[in-house]
């Protein structure tokens, strides 16, 4: 649980940040442990994850602020891996790097820094700039869908994202498709096996019957050889 | 700054008066105030005494407590020092401990894991073999330890932890260099599909693009459609679910993960079904497959159609609660028939009302959806995959700097903390790095756990080992000797195949036989047999009438063939001979036959020599490629259980992985050490006869004798050889245009990524590659270089070149001299690289011009070139000496009535102008019209491109492209052969004239030729150069008595300033070398000369002045060089020595000359009190040894400094431990702590 002090300076990070809100971040403490924070990132604009709105975690170390917090993201967005503990200098990966000057807000910023750079580390992975795009567009769909956690921490978030997915997918509908037809389609694999798997059963019993057929004569050879 | 800011940066909280905030460094901002207690807990964190971001040290104050006495009693001191003592004897032994461990006991263990792996290896004997290789008793490597002690025992012992330290050693690196490999590889590669990933996930076919497309496939028009489609399928569930019902109450146990997964997946199918059913294959049918398989991860769900989510999530709401399955589907169900005729914005509201109900079931059963996971990873890598295509994007700087932006409004300190960050990482890593060594290491930390990582790294290393080098080994000795047994008895296959044919046939058509003689002994059966004659042949028994069969056979057909077998075997054989005759006139058959006989050979000795070793473990590894590889191209699983089938997933990744690191370990080892090494020996085989000494014979010679350091010698100079080569190369892509080399990769160009392209080009390819620039190296250096040689040995002028390493050649260190001077001297005055540049510039523009290639080599146009004049057969010449002109200054009369006897020809290339361009083959230069138009083909116009440029090319382009190269290389021979020839022949008829009695040294020759044919020259252009300067003539014409005083004064400090550097300071430098070390080196030893040589000694001292001036003026902030650079800064007119020399140059001086005299002056001075005392000392002696004790002295003065300043912190130390009460933080930039805690007092 936390300590004493940890918890008198969440708290107080807590009020600063609902006091003066940071650009492109919010984030708050869960209610049964002030430990665990829930931020949500909003995808910079001009980058890959624009429109996206990126949900994870930070668990604070009970002897923070002289410990860093573990980073995770669970909405997936092609540049860290979902619900994975982030390698950053200011994430426990780097106890050693850390500075108990940095907070939430310092964190987030960094985060959101980190995650529009390039840099490779461990829990990032390399996507193309097309795949990121693609996650973005269905972050919102994400966080209401296969996020409970989302759903318990942002409650307030979730008519919004519907009314946004709604609009996006309004926007979608009057996009002309064009390459619908052309797309490959996987014919059904199911049945493209299935001869196949028939034609070895067969071969199969005509094998058993040829070694069945041999060992009878050969049972038949010792018999005549003993007569 | 507001009061409600000032919050401590720990824990954000405000000062108080009982605890006051401190601004204890640099920082400013939010940052600046701490409380003392906070700042006090986080350095005991952080074990720093400064400030993270400004680097402030904190500074306290001690407050000792009031009881302490003045000085320690010296009962507590004892104790202290005892104490002390015990602490550092257990950590001596700990020290030890370890010591013993790393380097004596695993690598012994080591050792014995790599014998015990070959020992089993030997074991698979098939064969006995008449000679069997018995190993040196004394390791071959280690000779010189091997006999160290006496006793054979302790001698092999010492071998094997030498062996096995190496072994530790090379293992240690092989692991380090895979996992740094590894990551490498998998941060640059773009990793493949596995195949089996998509068979494994069906829906995985559908790459995202096609998944967008399907999105946005789902318009208005469509919905009715898909309505219509989705109703078909809520019929089949509804059918389903009733039927599931009844199930559900027939069995209860629907808790099971396993079960729930069968029946979606016959759900799945059923809904599949209806869908077949029409042909029209829609991209719903897609989406529906997807959202089966894959119910918690479609990425295209939020912009995506209307109606299938709907569909989607009543089906995963069933997946998650069966309980409520039939409630949960049918308001979904009425739901979606409301929606199919509303619009779509109020349907993809409902889809998030099913959403939301459906978040809240996974929520409320959680365990239900653990299997889920598996997907969510694989879809992860699915994504991946889907990168394949595309490029990996660029850093985007305008995001970083938006984010800059954000950053700097958020927090102001922010800025500073994220330019600290990069350097404090490393800092701390390197700290967290040192202090997880020493506790690997064992020197801190529990002793178990010291012990348990030994125990730990001796099993991964024997399970590495054994994995490595005993599997291979051992399945490579299997196959070998599998192999070598059937070469031994050619006849083996077939005696076993007859055995085996010989088996089947007896035992089924005698099992038929005997069949049929049964049949034979029944009453009805045997009158018919009877009446077919047969009787007699089942009257025997089956052995007789096979045998009987045997000799029928034999005697019809092998009999009559016997003659002719053995005329053929005796014609084979005597052929043999004469084909073997005939033949080896081929080198190429007698190289055969050379690899013929060693394998022969090697058959032959076959055992457990070491190369036979390497030969096993190779084999091996080669049959564990060959089955890796081929099973990575099967396109099946081999188990069927999912579960399994993950398992085998992963082990086809770990495969590819470990393909990927021997694919890029065997292209790199193959460019930078077999090729270079090829290179090498190639060179080496040019030199041949250019030395004395270096015959073809010495050359095997020392090659087999010496195999290591001959194949090091012949990397390095192939690696050289391929490094100048690059350089060259890059000198000649800022010779010519852009483009012209665009079939070598520029190194510099940021779109190449080398290790990629190992990774990503098939290995043939890469191979074919390597051997085809192999093909170019041999002709390269055979031809260009190699050729050049011989003819040179075969005038004789040149080679052989003469020169001894043994003897010096003379007593004065020349060489070192000329290194010193010369060398230096050359590059600073001649500028080698830019003089070489110049001269290939001139060569390739010239020849360019002679060949009319400027505009295709040197870019623009010259109209001039673009064409001839039919009665002048010398017009390049010409060519040469005019000035390129360009197209537009045309209009002078000359040229005019020049022109009409000029005839233009040629034609123009369409060809790269960037030497980045992607090559694509047979497009790269393509003829054109002047306008663009190809010439040949389709006439068409080419495309534009940024890439591409239009240039001017001769009749017969590639012809004189040829004779370009060779132009280029003749005279480029030509100019190097003089630069050789001259010097080295005037050389050594100054040396022959000089030296007549010494031995021959031609390196000497060639630096006085060279030197004495240089610097003339040099001294003339330079002269010329300064003549010309309008500088001089002015000053010249101004000449008064002022300037004349002042150019005499600043001669006077040169000169007083050389006469320093060059005389003085290293004569004294070199005096204090040999007074110092070498004298009392050679009294002590007795050996060598004592008398001291002036010119050596200058000789050493101006080394010895260099290298402190370099060390010295190095770091520039440093006083010395900054006094250097202040003498020079008004330029060389002017020099200001006076701080110079007050404050380096006289101080330094003056205690040489004291280190000289001062020694010498005491011995004179207490010369008869001092032998007094040594009698037997005599009185040179006494001179000789007098500067080492005086510097012995001095070192002791300096230790005993020292030990005063240990033990009084040592004192302190004992100071703080017993009656340290508290600290009291400082502020910044004062020097005491501020008298808050008084005011808090009271």
């Amino acid at each position: 649980m936390a300590s004493k002090g940890a918890y008198k300076r969440l708290m107080k990070e807590y009020l600063a940040l609902q006091k003066n809100p940071v650009e492109l971040v919010d984030a708050k403490p869960a209610t049964e442990n002030i430990l665990e924070w829930h931020y949500i990132i909003t995808g910079p604009p001009d980058t890959p994850y624009e429109g996206g709105q990126y949900h994870g975690t930070l668990i604070f170390p009970p002897d923070y602020p002289f410990k860093p917090p573990a980073i995770r993201m669970i909405t997936p967005s092609g540049r860290f891996q979902t619900n994975t503990r982030l390698c950053l200098s200011f994430s426990d990966f780097h106890p050693k790097s850390w500075n108990p000057s940095w907070m939430v807000s310092t964190i987030l910023v960094g985060l959101v820094s980190f995650m529009t750079s390039d840099e490779i580390t461990t829990g990032g992975i390399v996507t193309s700039e097309s795949t990121r795009r693609t996650y973005a567009k269905d972050t919102k769909r994400f966080n209401i869908m296969d996020n409970p956690k989302f759903l318990i921490m942002f409650p307030e978030l979730i008519d919004k994202n519907r009314e946004d997915i709604a609009k996006a997918a309004a926007e979608a509908a009057l996009i002309e498709p064009q390459q619908i037809h052309s797309t490959p389609v996987s014919s059904n694999e199911c049945k493209k096996n299935e001869p196949f798997n028939s034609k070895q059963s067969w071969v199969k019993s005509r094998w058993s019957i040829a070694v069945l057929v041999f060992f009878a004569l050969a049972l038949a050879r010792f018999f005549g050889a003993d007569s | 700054m507001n009061a409600d800011d000032e919050i401590c940066r720990v824990c954000r909280c405000e000062g108080a008066p009982d605890s006051p905030l401190f601004h204890p460094c640099k920082c400013t901002g939010s940052i600046r105030y701490v409380h003392q207690e906070c700042l006090v807990e986080w350095l005991g964190h952080s074990k720093k005494t400064h400030c993270e971001l400004c680097k402030a040290k904190f500074e306290f104050t001690k407050v000792y407590s009031e009881s302490m006495p003045r000085t320690i009693p010296f009962t507590i001191l004892c104790r202290k020092l005892a104490s002390t003592l015990k602490q550092r004897v257990i950590f001596f032994t700990r020290v030890l401990l370890t010591f013993f461990c790393w380097t004596v006991l695993l690598p012994l263990i080591f050792k014995h894991v790599w014998n015990l792996n070959f020992k089993i290896g030997d074991t698979y004997t098939i064969h006995a073999r008449n000679k069997t290789f018995t190993a040196p008793q004394k390791p071959g490597y280690f000779e010189s330890i091997s006999q160290i002690t006496s006793s054979p025992r302790l001698n092999t012992l010492i071998a094997n932890t030498a062996e096995g330290q190496v072994l530790t050693f090379v293992v240690t690196f092989i692991l380090i260099t895979a996992f740094l490999v590894r990551e490498w590889v998998l941060q640059n590669a773009v990793q493949v599909a596995d195949e089996l990933q998509g068979q494994q996930f069906e829906n995985v076919n559908q790459n995202n693009q096609a998944q967008a497309a399907a999105a946005a496939a789902q318009n208005l028009r469509e919905v009715r459609e898909a309505r219509q489609r989705l109703a078909m399928v809520m019929e089949h569930l509804r059918e389903r679910q009733e039927q599931r019902n009844l199930e559900l109450q027939r069995n209860g146990s629907f808790e099971e993960i396993e079960r729930a997964r069968q029946r979606f997946a016959l759900l799945g199918d059923n809904i599949r079904e209806p869908q077949e059913e029409e042909n029209d294959v829609d991209v719903d049918e897609i989406f529906n497959r997807q959202q089966l398989n894959q119910p918690a991860l479609d990425l295209n769900d939020a912009n995506s159609s209307n109606s299938v989510p709907v569909e989607f999530n009543s089906l995963h709401s069933q997946n998650v609660d069966y309980r409520d399955e039939v409630d949960s589907l049918r308001p979904q169900f009425n739901v979606d028939e409301q929606s199919s005729i509303s619009h779509s914005s109020n349907a993809s509201e409902n889809i998030v009302d099913g959403a939301v109900t459906q978040a809240n079931g996974i929520e409320s059963d959680f365990t239900r959806v653990d299997h889920e996971p598996i997907i969510v990873n694989n879809d992860d890598e699915n994504g991946n995959n889907e990168s394949e295509n595309e490029e990996v994007i660029e850093e985007d700087n305008l995001n970083r700097n938006v984010i800059a932006e954000a950053q700097n409004q958020v927090v102001a300190d922010e800025e500073r903390n994220a330019v600290a960050r990069a350097a404090q990482i490393a800092e701390a890593d390197d700290a967290d790095d040192f202090d997880g060594i020493l506790e690997f290491l064992g020197l801190r930390g529990p002793i178990t756990g010291f012990l348990q990582n030994c125990l730990v790294i001796a099993f991964v290393v024997s399970v590495f080992l054994t994995t490595a080098v005993g599997i291979p080994y051992m399945s490579g000795r299997l196959m070998v000797e599998w192999i070598l047994f059937i070469i031994h008895r050619p006849t083996f296959i077939l005696r076993f195949i007859l055995s085996f044919v010989n088996i089947l046939f007896d035992w089924t058509v005698g099992g038929a036989f005997n069949i049929v003689k049964i049949l034979t002994k029944l009453p009805l059966l045997s009158t018919v047999f009877v009446k077919l004659k047969l009787q007699g042949i089942f009257s025997s028994s089956f052995q007789q009438v096979s045998n009987n069969m045997y000799s029928w056979i034999y005697d019809h057909v092998f009999s009559s063939s016997d003659h002719a077998y053995e005329s053929l075997i005796y014609y084979m054989k005597t052929g043999h001979k004469q084909v073997v005759q005939s033949f080896s006139i081929f080198p190429v058959f007698r190289v055969c036959q050379m690899f013929a006989v060693i394998l022969k050979d090697f058959v032959e000795n076959y055992s457990n020599r070491p190369v036979d070793r390497v030969f096993t473990t190779l084999i091996g590894y080669c049959m564990f490629t060959f089955l890796g590889i081929s099973y990575l191209n099967r396109k099946q699983f081999l188990f069927n259980d999912p579960q399994i089938r993950n398992v085998e997933l992963a082990f086809r990744e770990v495969l590819r992985q470990c393909g990927s690191i021997a694919k890029f370990g065997i292209i790199f080892s193959i460019e930078l050490v077999v090729f270079p090494i090829f290179c090498g020996i190639l060179l080496s085989m040019c030199l041949i006869g250019t030395f004395k000494k270096l015959a073809a014979e010495n050359l095997l010679n020392v090659m087999t004798v010496y195999p290591a350091q001959s194949i090091f010698l012949a990397w390095f100079i192939g690696i050289t050889f391929m490094f100048e080569f690059a350089v060259f190369i890059s000198m000649v892509r800022k010779i010519v245009r852009p483009g012209v080399l665009y079939f070598l990769r520029d190194p510099n160009d940021p779109q190449f990524h080398p290790i990629r392209e190992i990774l990503e080009k098939p290995m043939l390819f890469q191979l074919k590659k390597i051997g085809f620039s192999a093909i170019l190296y041999f002709a390269f250096i055979i031809g260009c270089v190699g050729s050049v040689i011989h003819l040179l040995k075969s005038t004789g002028i040149i080679f052989p070149i003469e020169f001894t390493t043994k003897p010096a050649v003379f007593e004065a260190p020349i060489d070192l001299l000329a290194l010193e001077i010369l060398i230096f001297l050359s590059i600073k005055l001649f500028k080698p690289l830019e003089l070489t540049r110049s001269f290939w510039r001139t060569l390739v523009s010239t020849f360019c011009r002679c060949l009319r290639l400027s505009s295709y080599v040197m870019g623009q146009r010259y109209s001039d070139e673009e064409g001839y004049y039919p009665k002048q057969y010398f017009s390049f010449l010409r060519r040469i000496i005019s000035k390129p002109s360009d197209t537009e200054n045309q209009d002078d009369g000359d040229k005019q009535k020049a022109k009409k006897d000029f005839v233009q020809d040629g034609f123009f290339l369409w060809c790269p102008s960037k030497d980045v361009v992607p090559v694509r083959q047979g497009a790269m230069l393509i003829p054109v019209t002047e306008n663009g138009y190809e010439i040949f083909g389709e006439k068409k116009k080419v495309e534009e491109n940024a890439d591409y440029t239009i240039t001017y090319a001769p009749s017969n382009f590639y012809k004189r492209l040829i004779a370009l190269l060779l132009f280029c290389w003749i005279c480029s021979t030509l100019v190097t052969v003089l630069l050789v020839f001259v010097p080295l022949s005037l050389g050594r008829a100054i040396y022959a004239w000089c030296f007549p009695n010494v031995v021959k040294h031609d390196f000497y020759a060639y630096a006085i030729g060279f030197y004495s044919i240089s610097f003339p020259m040099y001294a003339i252009h330079a002269s010329v150069k300064f003549l010309k300067l309008d500088y001089l003539r002015s000053l010249m014409n101004k000449l008064n008595l002022k300037i004349v005083m002042r150019s005499l004064v600043m001669a006077l400090k040169y000169l007083l300033l050389a006469f320093l550097g060059i005389f003085i300071l290293p004569l004294l430098l070199g005096a204090i070398w040999e007074l110092y070390v070498a004298i009392p080196f050679r009294t002590i030893f007795n050996r060598g000369t004592l008398a001291l040589d002036a010119f050596q000694n200058w000789v050493i001292g101006l080394f010895m002045l260099r290298m402190i001036y370099f060390t010295v003026t190095s770091n520039e902030e440093r006083f010395v060089s900054r006094l250097f650079q202040d003498a020079f800064r008004d330029r060389w007119t002017n020099p200001q020595i006076l701080p110079l020399l007050k404050n380096v140059l006289i101080p330094f001086t003056s205690a040489l000359i004291a280190a000289v005299v001062l020694p010498s002056v005491f011995t004179y001075v207490t010369y008869p009190f001092l032998s007094s005392i040594f009698p037997s000392a005599s009185k040179t002696l006494m001179y000789r040894l007098m500067h080492p004790i005086f510097l012995a002295l001095l070192g002791l003065a300096l230790l005993g400094r020292r030990f005063v300043e240990t033990s009084s912190k040592w004192s302190q130390g004992i100071r703080d431990d017993l009656y340290l009460v508290g600290t009291r933080l400082h502020n910044f930039g004062e020097s005491a702590p501020p008298a808050i805690s008084e005011s808090a007092e009271k």
